[in-house]
């Protein structure tokens, strides 16, 4: 409702409940403020943001003043100026006036006040806070001197991270910010989210990497995507001398609303690593793995002729090419349209497959469409009921686990389902902890609850779903006894959560791979759907699916058809309606009729024989796919292997050739971030010497073959996806410059879509589906006890090609660990730290071992990430039958004593 | 045993008055607060068990410890029943005398009545000036009530309010005679107490909290833990009562540690009135369940306030918070939360007792009821008093408190805590109430009055008050962290002797921003030790910064020492007892004080007979 208020005798608009800082902001009547931050709850300590409001005792800070009448408020009489002034001159007389020797000069809140208010010299001149500097290696520095107490970093530790790695400790005038006992922030729970230097208003807390490199005036600022996980934070990137100095979170307008994680803010160290790939490189000498480097020229007419031999002797579809979750929409819409276009082929897959394919798979048959159907947004403000299985998403997605904390704070009921008691339970709401793989028996047994106990939305089942007598039928011989038994969740706690889940106004359910990575992947997408078919927990604000992609632009990779079934725009391979358009479009002679193979599939091709040429690009397949001694064999049965990659990663030092690609600060294109968003990625830095951006490797390879493609700049490309993808059809480069857009988005009219499915399926209907619960495909028997999960942390990033080359990073997480549970040590006799052998069918690896109370017994976590001790070479390579994802999250394993 | 319902609770009183007017035996009252243990009432309560076992007396006399009665400037002291015989200034050696002659036989010892002015005996406590200017509804039952004893509370007419309001009254109908009663927090703010009452019942949020603030930290201030220790159930009943009307299952008590005795008592009634059924499930037969738990603060003053009070209960740093929202609306675990002063609660079952009808009579116009200071510092009686709102404090300084001690002049009073202002001699007419002596630069506050006299230094006063508040602030909001480190510097560089004339403007400029601009109640009051000094004492100020001298004698760098040889008699009394050998001089001819040597303890000064030493 809104309500009149006079600022300084002008009258404006103001909601019930704003504060009247707020209103002022808005309308840009400056009223000075060192504690607050629009993100977090009012504070009122520094108390500069008094306003007097007539009618009102004593003046009143602005921050925490909430308007619920008219009111008349004066922000700059003599006396609010004049205590201002008092307050900034005691703040000055405890702080070091060494602003010509610091960091933060220009970019300093207290400065600019002092500046504002005319403070030449400090009046109380006296005692000063001895607070020295203290430890926040690797990547902070806490220089508490100048610390002005204003207690932002704690409340965002607190509010926003959840960390709680800080807080005041003493009082009084000898009030400090202290870590644990006050020691150092790494052995204190700081998860290096940054965030909290990104609120400090002095210079009190700085970046390491920034220190000595230039003050705010000389840096070069760029706005653009975040290249690490599916969230698609908004950054400023500051750059000096074609260097990345320092990365800020772009506060209004982004998704991150003004927050990163420590990848994010700290991880861009890899830009710059000598590592980098700076020329194409030819292999020499095939034994010892020697490369030499060649031109451009003659890399890409190798790869001509190689590819058009192998055509010639085996056919198009003796090739096949990986895409890639890191590249920009553009990038990976040429991929597929050189395969389709010029190769004929649609051997064309990606990383998405080992992720969210049972998503997507599952979703396009439920609803019509494989995408989360909320945007972030709504999570943290809409939702009122958030059940989050099988996504660690405080390691995988912290961004998105701040928004699901806000939530929490404004109310909603969090409702944690997970093996491993993850970070979010600790707030959860209702957390169970069902047995590895029992997804589906859980699903359907909060499902026969909600049958059960008239917890269905019958409306929304008459209007918009299909099918729903027989699952009714179906579900008549489920027990609930026996889901008991198999998840070792009571029929009680289940009702519990299928209540709060079933009546809740809104409710999302958050998922990601621990939903995905098994062999009933997709079984276990379709029982989500059905809960939310049932309830009618979809099509609202705040209601819905939501599988949380895991790369930059896993989605985008998606959207642009680097699968072996769509065309860009899920647009099917198959139907020739479809293949008509793109083989009019694209003028090509003819376009391959049938789906191509998918990751896994092209891998046992090769071995098979059938597959002869593999074009890979950005991807890491050494590290990433299961079975990894499957897959190198594999690899060296190619007659032929293109990467197209930043680094020489474990994959590449396969390859015959290798092309050097610039990375994501060193071209422009776009983003697709996990709820749809499309964001414009801009050039920060140069690329290394030769490297090039991928599209345009990609566009000269054109060329060679002989196809003239026509790309005058990236948004050339872009405009051809306009034409080409109904969905993308209104996100257009002159609008990107301006404002993100969610897809669909008809025209460019449209703005966007935040949720999906409102009143109308694409499907049509809604499609319940009967889903039977089957075993995982290798369960712990005597000689394998344990089952082995696998999965990501938070420092570090799929196969570490970016995050080993951060030191920071690599100091936190930089060598293998596999988490036990601390039970399972004890009667071991292991020790935190020790070294253990772990062994599958598969292969074994040596790996330190620590201590935990999250994972429960008899089971053994081991993050992806490394080579030197990879998880995957434990794994088997058994796929989901529809999806064709393999079962990452379970397989047998035993531990050795080392 | 549970009392069930209204008429169990009428027999069993009853029964308990019946049985007091059968007994026979004598009942020796002994103050056992903590004031009295410091002045040595364990002593005295030793002797008397032990005298009563060597002369077996065991059925004749009864002993009965309550909490302190108020007058601790004469403890240890004791009461015998039923005559009321006052015996004060005791020494364990006494005791024998008392039994002796005034339990074995009827004897009074007069040596042992406590003197007037006037130089008279007086036998009875009730008949002493001190008491007599009072009116102690709250503090004249402790000398009936054996705070262990839940009896002797209900023999007082306790829970008989909880009674009717449960058997009589809606929780409306409360809240309306608390507001008719006119009754206001007596923790310092002075909020009406049934306003907030209101507000904290038609909060739409469940479970509601009602917390008792026990936290006493000014100092020098004593009221609820002499309540606390002497009548622990009188603010459960008001609690009780408070809860019912609010419509809270929960509550709390908020107790500093630094009170043992006060927890030990409280930690006893509460156990008393649960296994009683005041608390707990059904109280007095209605479908009304509400129990209290304690809370030990860890020492820190600003959880006084009551959002830092809250965040303290709640586990986390008591620091204050913004109140953009009202602890009414959103307290403790962000459910309505109603917090009162421990005079507050044990205010309430008196209002219900007497009527809101006959309690609004009492006081002034604005402020009603009787208010309990603790009267301390250069004072004759020093105690806690109870007096009507609207007394002045001319009467409260000499009628009751007898005067300045050591016939010296009267210079200032200190009311409301570290953080009132200090009152001049020309405003002791001021009637004691919330609004007059906040208009005068003062307050109220919780109760402390602290008299000064003219051997007081009004800067160091000052100083010292700020000294104290700077380390209690929490540090939270810039005023008061750094503006109280700014004020105790200024101040001490005055008492130093260091003082510049720009000073006062400083000081004035921080009170100034202070007082409007601080967060919390802490912050907002802690300039007035300063801003009441520079308006009453000004004078004082530029003594010390200009003439480099402290009026009152206190400030050791501005103090000086000489020996006056035409008064001096040569007695060697000074030399012998300076501690730094400052002072030389042969017998029977004038001394001298090295003045590079002296340390100003003045203890010369105090010691000679001719009034030799003359202080500059």
């Amino acid at each position: 409702m809104s309500i009149k208020v006079f600022i300084d005798n002008t009258e404006y608009d103001a909601e019930i409940g704003q504060t009247i800082l707020e209103v002022a902001r808005k309308h840009l009547i400056e009223i000075p403020a060192l504690c607050w931050q629009p993100q977090l709850l009012p504070y009122g300590a520094c108390r500069l943001c008094i306003v007097e409001v007539k009618g009102e005792r004593r003046p009143v800070t602005s921050c925490s003043y909430q308007i619920v009448k008219e009111i008349e408020v004066l922000t700059k009489t003599a006396e609010i100026l004049r205590m201002r002034k008092n307050l900034l001159s005691l703040l000055l007389s405890n702080h070091p006036a060494d602003c010509m020797t610091c960091e933060k000069s220009g970019d300093c809140l207290l400065e600019k006040y002092a500046y504002e208010y005319g403070i030449r010299k400090p009046a109380f001149l006296g005692e000063r806070n001895k607070v020295c500097e203290k430890d926040g290696k690797p990547f902070i520095i806490r220089d508490y001197e100048k610390c002005i107490m204003c207690g932002k970093c704690v409340r965002v530790c607190e509010e926003i991270a959840g960390a709680n790695a800080i807080d005041f400790g003493w009082r009084g005038f000898g009030v400090q910010i202290v870590s644990g006992f006050d020691g150092s922030l790494k052995d204190n729970g700081c998860f290096f989210c940054g965030n909290c230097i990104e609120v400090c208003p002095v210079g009190a807390l700085r970046e390491i990497s920034a220190e000595k490199k230039g003050r705010t005036w000389e840096f070069r600022k760029i706005n653009t995507i975040c290249p690490y996980c599916g969230v698609g934070c908004g950054i400023q990137v500051s750059v000096k001398d074609n260097s990345i100095v320092k990365i800020n979170a772009l506060p209004d307008g982004s998704v991150n609303k003004g927050w990163l994680c420590v990848k994010g803010k700290f991880g861009f160290e890899y830009v710059k690593s000598p590592d980098r790939l700076k020329k194409p490189l030819l292999k020499k000498d095939k034994k010892a793995g020697k490369f030499m480097e060649i031109s451009w020229d003659e890399a890409l007419d190798l790869i001509v002729n190689r590819f058009s031999e192998i055509r010639k002797k085996y056919g198009a579809n003796a090739l096949a090419g990986l895409a890639s979750a890191k590249c920009t929409n553009e990038e990976n819409y040429l991929f597929q349209k050189f395969f389709r276009q010029i190769i004929r082929t649609n051997n064309i897959d990606h990383c998405a497959r080992l992720c969210h394919a049972p998503s997507v798979a599952a979703l396009s048959q439920t609803l019509g469409s494989g995408a989360m159907t909320n945007s972030l947004d709504e999570i943290e403000n809409c939702s009122d009921c958030i059940v989050l299985i099988g996504s660690n998403v405080s390691e995988t997605q912290p961004v998105t686990s701040y928004k699901i904390r806000k939530a929490v704070s404004r109310g909603a009921k969090l409702i944690v389902i997970d093996p491993q008691e993850i970070e979010m339970a600790k707030i959860a709401e209702i957390y169970i902890q069902p047995w590895f793989g029992s997804d589906v028996m859980l699903l359907n047994a909060l499902a026969k609850i909600i049958l059960q106990e008239n917890l269905i939305n019958k409306e929304f089942i008459e209007q918009r779903v299909e099918n729903f007598e027989e699952y009714q039928n179906w579900m008549n011989n489920f027990s609930l006894l026996e889901a008991e038994k198999i998840t070792g969740i009571s029929v009680e706690m289940m009702k519990r959560v299928a209540k709060i889940y079933a009546t809740s106004k809104a409710s999302i359910i958050i998922w990601a791979m621990g939903i995905t990575q098994h062999i009933t992947g997709t079984d276990n997408v379709f029982a989500l759907s059905n809960l939310a078919l049932l309830t009618g927990q979809i099509g609202r604000p705040g209601a819905g699916l939501a599988p949380l992609r895991g790369q930059n632009n896993v989605q985008g990779a998606c959207d642009m058809g680097a699968l072996p079934d769509f065309f860009p725009g899920y647009q099917k391979v198959e139907n020739p309606e479809i293949r008509e358009k793109f083989k009019n479009f694209w003028n090509a002679a003819c376009l391959a009729e049938k789906n191509g193979l998918t990751v896994v599939e092209i891998f046992s091709s090769i071995h098979q024989g059938q597959i002869k040429g593999l074009y890979i690009m950005g991807e890491n397949p050494l590290v990433s796919d299961p079975d990894i001694s499957y897959v190198q064999e594999a690899i060296k049965k190619l007659e032929f292997l293109v990467v197209q990659d930043i680094f020489l990663t474990q994959t590449a030092k396969y390859a015959d050739l290798i092309l050097p690609s610039a990375c994501s600060f060193e071209k422009e294109g776009t983003f697709t971030n996990t709820e749809r968003m499309v964001q414009k990625v801009n050039r920060c830095v140069e690329p290394p010497q030769d490297a090039k951006p991928d599209w345009e490797i990609l566009k000269n390879l054109a060329k060679r073959f002989g196809f003239d493609w026509d790309y005058h700049s990236i948004w050339d490309i872009t405009r051809e996806i306009n034409k080409l993808v109904p969905i993308y059809a209104g996100i257009t480069p002159e609008r990107l410059l301006y404002a993100s857009l969610q897809w669909p988005c008809s025209d460019e009219k449209h703005s966007g879509t935040s949720t999906l499915h409102i009143g109308k399926f694409p499907a049509g209907k809604g499609k319940l589906k009967c889903v039977e619960y089957r075993y995982p495909y290798e369960l712990p028997d005597e000689k394998y006890p344990f089952i082995l999960t696998t999965g990501r942390v938070l420092t570090e990033y799929h196969t570490r090609t970016m995050t080993a080359r951060v030191d920071g990073l690599d100091q936190l997480s930089g060598e293998p660990f596999c988490l036990m549970n601390e039970n399972d040590l004890k009667k071991m006799k292991l020790k935190h730290g020790s070294k253990i052998k772990v062994i599958s069918r598969r292969g074994e690896i040596e790996i330190k071992v620590k201590k935990s109370r999250s994972v429960p017994e008899k089971t053994v976590f081991i993050p992806f990430h490394y080579a030197e001790a990879a998880a995957n070479i434990l794994t088997h390579h058994n796929l989901d039958p529809v999806a064709k994802i393999p079962e990452y999250k379970i397989c047998a394993v035993r531990i050795e004593k080392l | 045993m549970k009392i069930k319902n209204s008429s169990e609770l009428k027999n069993y009183y009853e029964n308990l008055i019946i049985k007091t007017s059968k007994r026979e035996k004598r009942t020796i009252v002994l103050s056992m607060g903590t004031c009295g243990i410091a002045r040595g009432a364990s002593d005295i309560l030793n002797s008397i068990k032990k005298e009563v076992r060597k002369r077996k007396l065991h059925n004749r006399v009864e002993i009965r410890v309550t909490g302190c009665h108020g007058f601790c400037e004469v403890e240890p002291f004791l009461i015998i029943y039923p005559q009321g015989i006052f015996y004060c200034k005791l020494q364990p050696a006494d005791v024998r005398q008392i039994l002796m002659e005034s339990i074995e036989k009827n004897n009074i010892i007069e040596r042992l009545l406590y003197t007037d002015e006037k130089g008279k005996k007086i036998i009875k406590e009730t008949d002493i000036p001190f008491y007599k200017k009072q009116m102690r509804l709250l503090l004249g039952s402790n000398r009936f009530i054996d705070p262990a004893n839940i009896d002797d509370y209900i023999a007082q007419g306790g829970y008989q309010s909880l009674s009717y309001v449960l058997g009589n009254m809606q929780p409306e109908e409360v809240i309306e005679e608390i507001k008719k009663s006119g009754l206001r927090g007596r923790g310092g703010g002075g909020f009406p107490t049934g306003r907030k009452w209101e507000l904290c019942r038609r909060a739409p949020e469940f479970p509601k909290y009602v917390i008792c603030n026990a936290d006493e930290g000014d100092p020098g201030a004593y009221m609820d833990r002499g309540l606390l220790e002497a009548n622990p159930h009188s603010i459960i009943e008001g609690m009780i009562i408070g809860a019912y009307a609010i419509g809270s299952n929960y509550g709390y008590v908020y107790v500093r540690n630094e009170y043992p005795l006060a927890i030990h008592h409280l930690n006893i009634a509460l156990q008393q009135a649960r296994d009683y059924g005041f608390l707990g499930d059904d109280i007095m037969g209605k479908d009304f369940y509400f129990d209290i738990e304690m809370v030990k603060g860890g020492g820190a003053f600003v959880c006084g306030e009551s959002t830092a009070l809250i965040a303290s209960i709640e586990g986390k740093p008591g620091e204050p918070r913004a109140k953009y929202i009202h602890t009414v609306e959103a307290g403790l675990y962000g459910k309505p939360t109603n917090i009162n002063n421990v005079e507050t609660w044990a205010n309430v079952p008196l209002v219900i007792k007497n009527g809101w009808q006959r309690y609004s009579k009492i006081g002034t116009e604005t402020s009603k009821g009787t208010k309990i200071f603790s009267l301390v510092g250069k004072i004759k009686n020093s105690g806690l008093i109870e007096v009507p709102m609207g007394i002045t404090l001319k009467q409260i300084v000499f009628d009751i408190g007898g005067g300045i001690a050591n016939s010296k002049r009267f210079k200032a009073i200190q009311t409301g805590g570290p953080s009132g202002g200090c009152l001049p001699e020309a405003h002791l007419d001021l009637p004691v109430d919330f609004d007059s002596l906040s208009e005068a630069g003062s307050m109220m506050g919780s109760g402390g009055m602290i008299v000064m006299d003219e051997d007081t230094c009004m800067v160091d006063v000052a100083r010292y008050f700020v000294n104290f508040l700077k380390e209690e602030s929490c540090g939270k909001c810039v005023p008061c962290r750094e503006g109280l480190s700014a004020m105790f510097e200024i101040l001490t560089r005055i008492t130093e002797g260091n003082g510049k004339h720009e000073d006062m403007d400083l000081l004035e400029e921080i009170s100034f921003a202070m007082k409007n601009g601080s967060l919390c109640a802490l912050g907002t009051t802690a300039s007035n030790p300063v801003f009441s000094t520079l308006k009453y004492f000004r004078d004082e100020y530029i003594a010390h910064i200009e003439k480099k001298r402290c009026p009152a004698g206190v400030c050791k760098n501005l103090v000086h020492y000489e020996i006056m040889s035409d008064a001096c008699r040569g007695c060697g009394a000074c030399l012998k007892i300076c501690p730094v050998s400052a002072i030389q001089g042969e017998k029977k001819k004038p001394h001298s004080i090295d003045d590079t040597k002296c340390i100003r303890c003045g203890e010369c000064f105090e010691v000679c007979k001719f009034s030799a030493v003359r202080r500059k």
